[in-house]
């Protein structure tokens, strides 16, 4: 009872959720059933999500259909830490069909997908479903209820309900995630609170390095496209990137030390924690280290060129002859 | 549109042209496609983020086993829009897959995707891809599909080490060419030295490679935009918040994830065991420090040797087949000539003996009495050396950042004697850049 009212009262958590019974809360003869509910139902405590969820979404919103607002679909994951933490790895959309006092929802589709998808990835289960949209709308408790039982097969105790703003609000592309739990005396499903649950986007290694180049689409690339290029440029790019950081930050030591901007304790702490990660090597040990690492390299690179010579020589001859 | 009087062998463009003129609410980028007399031939791919991103996540968690999916797009003009892919079970038996694509397409059609096949998708490691079955898949792509496909190659310890690493290849039309005489020639084999040097095949022009672009969507930029934002202000802060503690090891630990050379990728790289470790490296916009680790260039480079060394192996295995060839059909085909010289000595001499002459052996008696093999197929060694030559290439992709990187260390190490601070950055930018720029120099004299 008294976590339902601590997020009811906080004015800046209100506007997120969607409060779905229709009558008043009761005073005391509910309390036993909803502590119990509450206790039951553990709520989801983080989401990581990987950025091709998000990718799909704006992809399945771009292709909607033209007389529809908003698309939904199911989010495949993981869970971790006996079903608080989930990690949502993909997801596929589903077709739904909504208007002012019915939603359809293509559940059969649902079914046939996930066991498409189960085919490639056995460990992904059913986590959740994400809906395009500035809020909760009035079928999301019914929805929810579905992946809910969907959940259960695949033992997740909460699903995720992801909510991304496609219509651009406040000039940002809004995500948030909730978790739901089940709200007054009589357990209908439709008596459901959404409770905004904290999320992080999760970046694998391999992703990172993706979404460096995509992101580099948006900033120099003519129309969003940007090229691929190779490994020699990609570290040139970082380096400059680097020269310029080193500029930055030499500069406003420059102007810390000079008295003309006040210094910030936090900053300075950083960087001299920065600036003890160098190991200290013995500087013979180093040049040694250095001189055989390099040989090594060099050597490589002659091997290398000398293969491709012979082959480039054992193509022509064949020309020849 | 010419007015052509001859009503009935109106060509089909004309007829196209008459539709344009009624349907006008086409497109205009849609007409050319409409067009299906022109054929275009294919100069780039576009790739959908989202597509690559599936295609990283798929190869990611199967590695070190390689992956394949299916591409489906559109082709416009002499671009080929790859916009949605989904990945295919690899053990499973052909009637099995062919029902699961089935089945994908058919839900993919129904939330609108595209749902032309496009060509196909495989993971590798080390670029190691081109062998037979990679060139056999493509050829049955290219007959079913003719030439608007392509097979997209994702080098996933490319992206590893911090660039994204994917390739479009099809097959040349020089390959296509003796492909299609060895299938026709039903024994007969068309990957011989003669015909290979005939036709001007080498090693280097067996795949003709397509130049491929990420595109973004608008609505992916602003995404992208949120990404970049929303978590470098918050990782920011975090940083910021942290204590400053005195325990050196774990703080350098901690900072080497977010500063220049940081690169665990055995943190959660692999991924198998759940992989539900919170995210250690987060989405700046800093230099990438995959990009700039220097733990990869030991680790990355040996890999790559040893395939050479394996790869160098099967050359020198295939040689040696060729060359054993090579003397067996040379010690028949001298057996052969000296049959034939002699029964036309005898001849000569029966001639003048006045003696009824032997009848010459025609070409069918010789190939019967002396068995001349026919050559082994040269298209293994072909591939043996495209292979080569491609993990040559590769190491000298890695070297040469690695050399840069050698430099810089060395630039950043007689620095930290000094007590300055600021000095000591400035000095190490100067001497970054110096070294860099001559390792820079040296990698590309060697790559030369």
């Amino acid at each position: 009872m008294s976590l339902i009212h601590l997020n009811l009262s906080d004015p800046t958590e209100s506007s997120n959720i969607s409060f779905n019974t229709p009558s008043a809360l009761p005073k005391s003869s509910g309390d036993d059933q909803l502590t119990s509910a509450v206790n039951s139902s553990q709520l989801v405590q983080h989401t990581y999500i990987h950025p091709v969820v998000l990718f799909s979404i704006l992809d399945h919103y771009l292709r909607r259909n033209a007389t529809q607002d908003n698309v939904i679909g199911t989010l495949l994951g993981v869970l971790g830490d006996d079903g608080r933490i989930v990690e949502v790895r993909s997801c596929y959309a589903v077709p739904h069909y909504e208007n002012e006092t019915e939603v359809e929802m293509d559940m059969e589709y649902h079914g046939q997908m996930y066991k498409l998808h189960n085919r490639v990835n056995q460990k992904e289960v059913v986590v959740g479903w994400y809906s395009t949209g500035l809020k909760i709308s009035k079928y999301a408790p019914l929805i929810h209820d579905f992946y809910v039982k969907a959940a259960k097969a695949s033992k997740v105790p909460s699903p995720v309900y992801l909510l991304v703003d496609t219509e651009l609000t406040g000039n940002k592309l809004g995500i948030s995630a909730y978790g739901s739990l089940p709200v007054g005396t009589d357990k209908n499903s439709e008596n459901a609170l959404f409770l905004p649950v904290p999320y992080s986007i999760h970046y694998p290694n391999a992703e990172r390095n993706a979404l460096d180049t995509i992101s580099k689409a948006k900033d120099d690339g003519a129309d969003g496209i940007a090229s691929l290029v190779t490994d020699i440029e990609k570290f040139e790019a970082s380096i400059e990137e680097l020269i310029q950081m080193l500029d930055r930050v030499s500069k406003y030591v420059q102007s810390v030390c000079d008295g003309k901007v006040d210094p910030d304790n936090a900053v300075g702490r950083y960087l001299s924690d920065t600036l003890s990660c160098i190991p200290k090597v013995d500087p013979d040990n180093l040049d040694a280290l250095f001189q055989s690492h390099l040989q090594d390299l060099l050597m490589i690179v002659y091997l290398s060129n000398l293969t491709r010579v012979q082959l480039n020589i054992s193509d022509r001859l064949q020309r020849i002859a | 549109m010419a007015p052509s009087n001859n009503k009935e062998t109106k060509p089909m463009t004309a007829l196209l042209n008459e539709e344009k003129e009624v349907k006008l609410d086409i497109h205009e980028k849609l007409l050319p496609m409409m067009d299906i007399s022109k054929d275009f031939k294919l100069t780039t791919v576009h790739l959908d983020p989202m597509v690559a991103l599936k295609i990283v996540k798929h190869a990611r968690e199967q590695v070190p086993q390689t992956v394949n999916g299916q591409l489906l797009g559109l082709q416009v003009e002499n671009v080929l829009e790859i916009t949605q892919s989904y990945p295919v079970p690899t053990q499973m038996s052909e009637d099995e897959s062919a029902q699961y694509q089935v089945e994908m397409l058919h839900l993919l059609r129904e939330v609108n995707a595209d749902t032309d096949s496009v060509g196909w998708y495989q993971s590798t490691v080390l670029s190691n891809f081109l062998e037979k079955p990679f060139l056999e898949t493509q050829l049955g792509y290219h007959s079913s599909l003719k030439s608007k496909c392509v097979a997209l190659v994702f080098d996933i310890t490319q992206t590893e080490r911090g660039n994204l690493g994917f390739r479009a290849y099809r097959l040349s039309d020089k390959y296509l060419k003796l492909a299609k005489e060895s299938s026709n020639a039903r024994s007969d084999n068309a990957f011989t030295t003669k015909k290979l040097s005939e036709n001007k095949l080498s090693y280097g022009d067996v795949l003709e490679e397509l130049p491929v672009y990420i595109k973004n969507g608008s609505l992916t930029n602003v995404l992208m935009q949120e990404i970049e934002t929303t978590s470098s202000k918050a990782d920011l802060l975090e940083a910021l918040q942290r204590p400053s503690s005195f325990d050196a090891r774990l703080r350098a630990k901690k900072l080497q994830n977010n500063s220049l050379d940081g690169d665990d990728s055995n943190t959660f790289g692999g991924d198998e065991n759940g992989g539900l470790l919170p995210c250690s490296t987060p989405f700046l916009s800093v230099p990438n420090p995959n990009s700039l680790g220097l733990t990869n260039n030991v680790e990355s480079l040996a890999k790559p040797l040893e395939t050479i060394c394996d790869v160098i192996d099967e050359h020198i295995h295939n040689a040696g087949q060729w060359m054993y060839w090579q003397r067996g059909a040379a010690k028949e085909q001298r057996r052969a000539n000296q049959y034939i010289h002699d029964i036309k000595q005898k001849n000569i001499t029966r001639a003048n003996q006045g003696l009824k002459l032997i009848p010459e052996p025609t070409e069918k008696e010789i190939a019967e009495k002396f068995r001349i093999l026919p050559e082994p197929s040269r298209l293994d060694a072909l591939l043996i050396n495209a292979q080569l030559h491609e993990l040559c290439q590769q190491i000298n992709q890695i070297t040469g950042p690695a050399v840069s990187k050698l430099y810089a260390t060395q630039a950043l190490q007689p620095t930290s004697a000094s007590s300055a601070t600021t000095a000591g950055t400035t000095t190490t930018t100067t001497t970054t850049t110096t070294g860099g720029a001559a390792a820079a120099t040296a990698a590309t004299a060697a790559s030369k």
